[in-house]
């Protein structure tokens, strides 16, 4: 009876035991599951299988870990790069802008005064027919001059506008505000509060291309007659909306296919540490919303200025 | 005559000068192509004119006309640029500058210009001017309440404070059908649907009081 008694207690004993391990186990997967990627089941000893199961789930975990800490770092790496890209992009457009419209423009400029010279000469010269038909000829070359500067003039601008780097943001959004209204006619509002200060020239960048690419979203998809953009300089960040009355984005993305203007905007904002946010409302309009910090993140993309 | 230029591209000045010494037989001409050498140059004496760039070795010289003025406020000067962006004209204008050129324009209005300014009067050649015209031609938007009528307005204001239509015709004497008409007339134009919505624009508008 004795005997019987301690056999069935050393049984439920057992089987409490293993019933703890294996309580252990699920608590700790789940709290795996959550994201704490240190956990580990401690591995209980003379268990046979389940021993093995514990040991088997740890070194589970150990990899899955290592795992996960290389994806982070293929996501920080990937951040920096696009980032560096970002930058690339826009130092190549800004130096290819500044030559055409410094370079070629000039050149041509002076060409034009070459030839003005030149025509003076017809002026004085004795054969006055031979001189009137190479002064026609003259004047029809300085027009197609013209016409060479007002193209290099266009492209420069539209690679990256002077005056972003000579007169600073909100001159820029001013100056791309009332254009906007020219070309459209779509009536545009804008207000600038608190700038005082010079805004950061990558947050210059951002802001102008946030705006660049709402406005011709507005032309192209908006069907809208009126836009409101605010500037405001907060204490610690720059804010930028651009709302526009139009039909309304639809309010989930993706909101396109193949597209990339507001996943561009949406990636320039995010790489500055911003916030941003596209809201629709159906038949009354589309609001984008930034908000850039104004301290500049870490450059920490040293490693790839080589490429 | 002393004539400063200020450019830092070598050969457009020389050419330049080569049509200014043309005409200005007598003048002496003197060349810079850095800002802190404007700078000096303006010190140094007084000048009868300034051509100026504006990009000179990727500094804006348009930051140095204050301190331009300040020193020789009488300097006529004439800017000569690339640029023909608008902000730029408009900001040498407000900084003192008394003429802006586009560069390609030099060789046919330059004189012009240089005739202008001696003589005291501003000048803008044709592309600039328009530029300008454009943008002052723009309409400066009505905000939807700013297209009430001073009646339709008048009893905006009284439905904003959440008086009904009654009470609004008692107040100014007029049928309660007129003032009804009024007020469908008033959320038509401004694109409302409700009073709610009216005394929401209200309040976000800051309209409780009458227009002065
Ligand atoms: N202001 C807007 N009003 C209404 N719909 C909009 C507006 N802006 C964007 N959309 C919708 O969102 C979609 C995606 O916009 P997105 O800018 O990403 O691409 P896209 O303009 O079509 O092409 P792109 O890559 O050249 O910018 C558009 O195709 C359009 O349907
Ligand atoms: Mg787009």
């Amino acid at each position: 009876m004795l005997t019987l008694f301690t056999i069935i207690s050393v049984l439920v004993a057992a089987e409490l035991s293993l019933l703890r391990i294996i309580r252990n186990l699920s608590k700790t997967a789940r709290q795996f599951g959550k994201g704490n990627f240190d956990i580990r089941v401690p591995v209980p000893k003379h268990h046979g299988e389940l021993s093995e199961l514990a040991l088997e789930f740890n070194s589970m975990a150990e990899a899955l870990l290592q795992r996960h800490n290389e994806l982070l770092k293929a996501h920080d790496r990937l951040k920096t790069l696009s980032r560096h890209l970002q930058n690339a992009r826009e130092e190549e457009a800004r130096r290819i802008a500044r030559e055409l419209h410094d370079g070629i423009g000039q050149i041509l400029t002076i060409i034009k005064i070459d030839l003005a010279t030149l025509q003076k000469k017809c002026l004085t010269c004795k054969e006055t027919s031979k001189a009137s038909a190479i002064e026609t000829e003259i004047i029809k070359i300085k027009e197609s001059i013209d016409e060479a500067i007002k193209f290099v003039r266009r492209i420069s601008s539209e690679l990256r506008p002077a005056v972003l780097d000579r007169l600073g943001f909100p001159s820029a959004l001013e100056w791309q505000t009332r254009e906007f209204e020219i070309r459209t006619s779509i009536s545009t509002q804008l207000e600038i509060k608190n700038i005082k200060e010079s805004i950061d020239e990558d947050i210059s960048t951002a802001l102008f291309r946030v705006t660049q690419e709402a406005l011709t979203n507005v032309i192209r998809h908006a069907n809208a007659s009126e836009v409101h953009i605010s500037l405001i300089c907060n204490e610690n960040d720059f804010s930028l909306s651009i709302r526009d009355n139009g039909k309304g984005i639809a309010n989930s993305p993706p909101y396109g296919i193949n597209t990339s203007g507001i996943i561009g905007m949406e990636e320039r904002v995010r790489l500055l540490n911003g916030q941003f946010s596209i809201l629709g409302e159906h038949q009354k309009g589309t609001t984008i919303r930034i908000q850039i910090p104004k301290r500049k993140p870490h450059r920490s993309y040293d490693a790839y200025t080589t490429l | 005559m002393h004539i400063l230029l200020s450019d830092d591209h070598v050969l457009f000045r020389a050419g330049l000068i080569r049509i200014l010494k043309e005409k200005f037989l007598n003048a002496s001409f003197e060349e810079v192509s850095t800002c802190p050498e404007l700078f000096k140059k303006i010190q140094e004496k007084e000048w009868d004119l300034l051509i100026l760039d504006i990009s000179m070795r990727g500094q804006n010289s348009l930051n140095l006309l204050p301190d331009i003025k300040k020193i020789r406020p009488k300097l006529p000067i004439i800017v000569l640029s690339m640029y023909e962006e608008r902000p730029f004209v408009i900001r040498a204008l407000r900084e003192g500058a008394l003429a802006y050129l586009t560069k390609e324009r030099a060789s046919d209005e330059l004189f012009r210009a240089i005739d202008a300014v001696w003589s005291g009067r501003r000048y803008l050649p044709e592309n600039i001017a328009t530029q300008i015209a454009d943008h002052l031609a723009l309409k400066k938007p009505e905000r939807p309440h700013e297209t009430l009528s001073p009646r339709e307005y008048e009893i905006f204001l009284l439905l904003s404070q959440a008086q009904s239509v009654s009470q609004i015709a008692e107040k100014l004497g007029l049928s309660p059908k007129t003032v009804s008409t009024h007020r469908i007339r008033i959320l038509e134009k401004m694109g409302l649907r409700s009073n709610h919505e009216l005394m929401h624009y209200a309040v976000t508008h800051s309209l409780s009081q009458p227009p002065l």
